[in-house]
This record gives C-alpha cells, sequence and structure tokens, in this order.
C-alpha cells in the first residue's frame, strides 16, 4: 500500500514539474501574449466593419461572431456533440416518467416564496442574454444555460410533483430540440437554395454578402444592428440548449426519485 | 506595473497546473464516482480559465473585452483593436462548458444508475463482483 502511494505522488510530481516546465520554457510561446495573434487581429478589425463589406459579420460582440460566422461549421458539430450526451441521457433512462408517487413533498414556504420571486429574474436574464447576444456579452450558449437553471430550482424546489402539474412531457422536449436543431441545419442550407432558384452563388453558412454572391442576411433591425444569421442562430441554439438541458434533469431527477423510493421501501420492510 | 501583473499571472498559472494534478489525481485514485466527478469537473474548468489566460493581453494597461459598445467608426476600430483581449480562446470556452455541463449530467445518470444496481458508488464494489463472476 505504501509503495502504491509512493508511486502516485511521484508521478504526480513530475507531471506537475514537466507541466510547469513547459510552460515556463514557453512551450506555448509567452503566456500571456504579449500582441494579439493575427487571427485575432484580422477578426477584431473585422466583426463591425462597413468600410470592408466581404469580411463583415455586423456583429458587437465578437465572440458571437466568431461561434456563428467565422468559425460556425466548428459550432454546428459541437452543438452534435451537446446533442450526443443528451441523446445518451436519454438512452440511460430509456423508461419515460414513471414518477414515484411518494416523497413528494417541496422545501419550505420560506423558500417556495422566494423562488418564485428569483425565478422570473432568472427567466428574463437567459433570454436577455440569448436575443442580445450579438449586441453585449451573452449568446446562445449562455442563454440556454441561464435558463436551464429555472427547471433545476423548480424540481429541487417543488419536487417533482411539478413536472405533473406543467404537464411536461419528455417526447415534448426532445421534439423542441429535435426541430430547434433542424431548424439550425435549414437556415445554414438557406443561402444555397436561395441562390440556386435565383441564379447566383451562395455559400452555407453565409451571413453577409461576399464579392461573388449579393445574398445577405439582414443586417439591421429597424436601427438596431441585427447580425443576420447570428441572432437567429443565437435564438435557435438558446431553445435547443433549454430543451435538452431540461430533459437532462428532468430524467435524473426522476430516476433519482426511484431510487429514494426503493431505498425507504427496504428501510420500512426491515 | 508590468511587473506585478506578470507575477500575478505566474502565480495565477501554477496554481492551475496544480489544481490540474490534483484534478487528475482524484480521477485516477478516488474509489467513489461521485468524487471522480467532481475532480473531473475540476479538471475541466482548470484548463478553461488557462485557456482565457493564453488569449489575454499583458503588454497593454486595461484590456477591454472583445465586445463593441456601439456601431464604431473607423477611429474606434483602431483603438479596439489596440486594447481588445483575444477572442478566439473565449469562443472555443463558451460550447466547452455547456458540453461539459450536459456530458457531467450524462456521467451523474450514469453514477445513479451504478448505485442503483450496486447500493454503492465505490468503484472497487465493481471489481469485486467482477473478480466473484469469474472464479464462478
Amino acid at each position: 500500500m505504501r509503495g502504491k502511494d509512493l508511486i502516485i505522488a511521484f508521478s504526480l510530481a513530475s507531471f506537475t514539474i514537466a507541466l510547469g516546465l513547459i510552460l515556463y520554457l514557453e512551450g506555448l510561446g509567452p503566456l500571456p501574449a504579449r500582441d494579439l495573434r493575427f487571427l485575432a487581429t484580422s477578426i477584431l478589425k473585422n466583426i463591425f466593419n462597413p468600410w470592408e463589406a466581404n469580411l463583415t459579420t455586423y456583429s458587437l460582440n465578437a465572440v458571437s461572431a466568431v461561434i456563428w460566422d467565422y468559425r460556425a461549421l466548428d459550432t454546428i458539430l459541437e452543438t452534435a456533440v451537446l446533442f450526443a450526451a443528451i441523446t445518451g441521457v436519454t438512452a440511460l433512462f430509456r423508461e419515460f416518467f414513471n414518477v414515484p408517487n411518494t416523497n413528494l413533498q417541496s422545501l419550505s414556504v420560506v423558500v417556495r416564496a422566494s423562488t418564485k420571486v428569483v425565478l422570473p429574474l432568472i427567466v428574463l436574464v437567459g433570454t436577455s442574454l440569448a436575443i442580445h447576444g450579438h449586441l453585449s456579452p451573452g449568446g446562445g450558449f449562455q442563454g440556454g444555460a441561464v435558463l436551464a437553471v429555472a427547471p433545476a430550482l423548480l424540481i429541487t424546489v417543488f419536487s417533482l410533483r411539478i413536472v405533473y402539474d406543467l404537464k411536461l412531457k419528455a417526447e415534448f422536449l426532445l421534439g423542441i430540440r429535435f426541430s430547434a436543431l433542424l431548424l439550425i441545419i435549414l437556415l445554414s442550407l438557406t443561402p444555397p437554395i436561395l441562390a440556386s432558384i435565383s441564379g447566383v452563388k451562395g455559400y452555407v453558412l453565409q451571413n453577409m454578402g461576399k464579392a461573388d454572391s449579393p445574398l445577405s442576411m439582414p443586417a439591421w433591425f429597424l436601427n438596431t444592428p441585427l447580425a443576420g444569421s447570428i441572432f437567429f442562430f443565437n435564438v435557435l441554439e438558446t431553445v435547443a440548449v433549454v430543451a435538452g438541458l431540461t430533459l437532462c434533469i428532468l430524467l435524473v431527477s426522476v430516476e433519482w426519485g426511484k431510487i429514494k423510493n426503493f431505498l425507504t421501501r427496504d428501510e420500512n420492510r426491515e | 506595473m508590468n511587473e506585478a501583473a506578470s507575477l500575478m499571472i505566474t502565480v495565477t498559472i501554477m496554481t492551475i497546473v496544480m489544481n490540474i494534478s490534483i484534478a487528475v489525481y482524484g480521477v485516477f485514485t478516488r474509489p467513489s464516482l461521485t468524487k471522480k466527478i467532481i475532480s473531473l469537473i475540476m479538471c475541466t474548468d482548470s484548463i478553461n480559465i488557462f485557456a482565457v489566460i493564453i488569449g489575454f493581453r499583458i503588454s497593454v494597461r486595461y484590456p477591454s473585452p472583445p465586445i463593441l459598445p456601439e456601431p464604431p467608426d473607423l477611429d474606434d476600430l483602431q483603438v479596439f483593436v489596440s486594447r481588445s483581449v483575444d477572442p478566439i480562446p473565449q469562443a472555443l470556452l463558451v460550447t466547452a462548458i455547456v458540453i461539459g455541463l450536459a456530458t457531467s449530467v450524462f456521467l451523474m445518470g450514469l453514477s445513479i444508475l451504478y448505485y442503483k444496481h450496486f447500493g454503492t458508488t465505490d468503484m472497487r464494489v465493481f471489481s469485486e463482483e467482477d473478480a466473484d463472476e469469474t472464479s464462478e
């Protein structure tokens, strides 16, 4: 046993020293960088640059511009990874919604009342993060993650009975998630489809017009920058993330409720 | 100013490296599945913070976030490019965090099923059960 501990301690120490040495010798370049990398400079210069119409995105938020314009293909694949994780959870808990009838007590009245105050604020902040993702800090993923806190809080505070009261169905949430993903893919295919109808060039995931393709998503809404497809992708991604994470939280807590039920029943028998 | 800042960043990077090794220790040696998941989340978060530090700019006195406050003119763009931090690591992290959330829910689901089957989250029970089956 002591030999094993020694080996673990030694390997951890050498791991730490090796990693520290790599960073100290600037194996990843000087940290943090003295100056911006070329790619970052070019992105920052072009996110909102009407004088460079071929490269601009009309988004004020550089992070959203990178996510849904410059590297949008990456993001669609990462959404697929998220989808795979959620599919994994649904596959683990295939027996949907046999909610146990015991152990459905909600928390005390203080917690319930304060939750009722906090809950609308969470929804408001999440929605605002999502729909202003191209103007201010935020975006589809962040808004979705904030909004998914609301169902988690609801289930914790009001117990699983809230699922009955709201008539939430796993198939319904899965359906929302599927349709949001389908709409994302459809939206990314819209420019080439429109282009083939009208006989000009168009690209998959195209946002603003390019030199050889006049097609463009709307850049302005009234007098606010809309950033074209970035806004729509943000909203759709929020819907997909909220539906997926709510489904995960629901399935895990249903399964946990069953286990609690199972355990107390055993204790009663003894 | 710059020396103090770089000392701060060296300390932060050292802390992150130590955090990563503690998390690796937890994942490899703790028998409880819950503690393994906690260590894994710790590891992910440390690496995320490290990626944010890679994108930071130390040569600028007051670096700004990569967000324009309002539609700019050409001078605003020049100032923005000279002061803003690198947006690419942040863009990569946004997706990494949400995917990390979904995968940790998946792992927790797996450990709930494990608990349902064995009545504990101790990984050693699984290998003992395995040994019993092979000896039979």
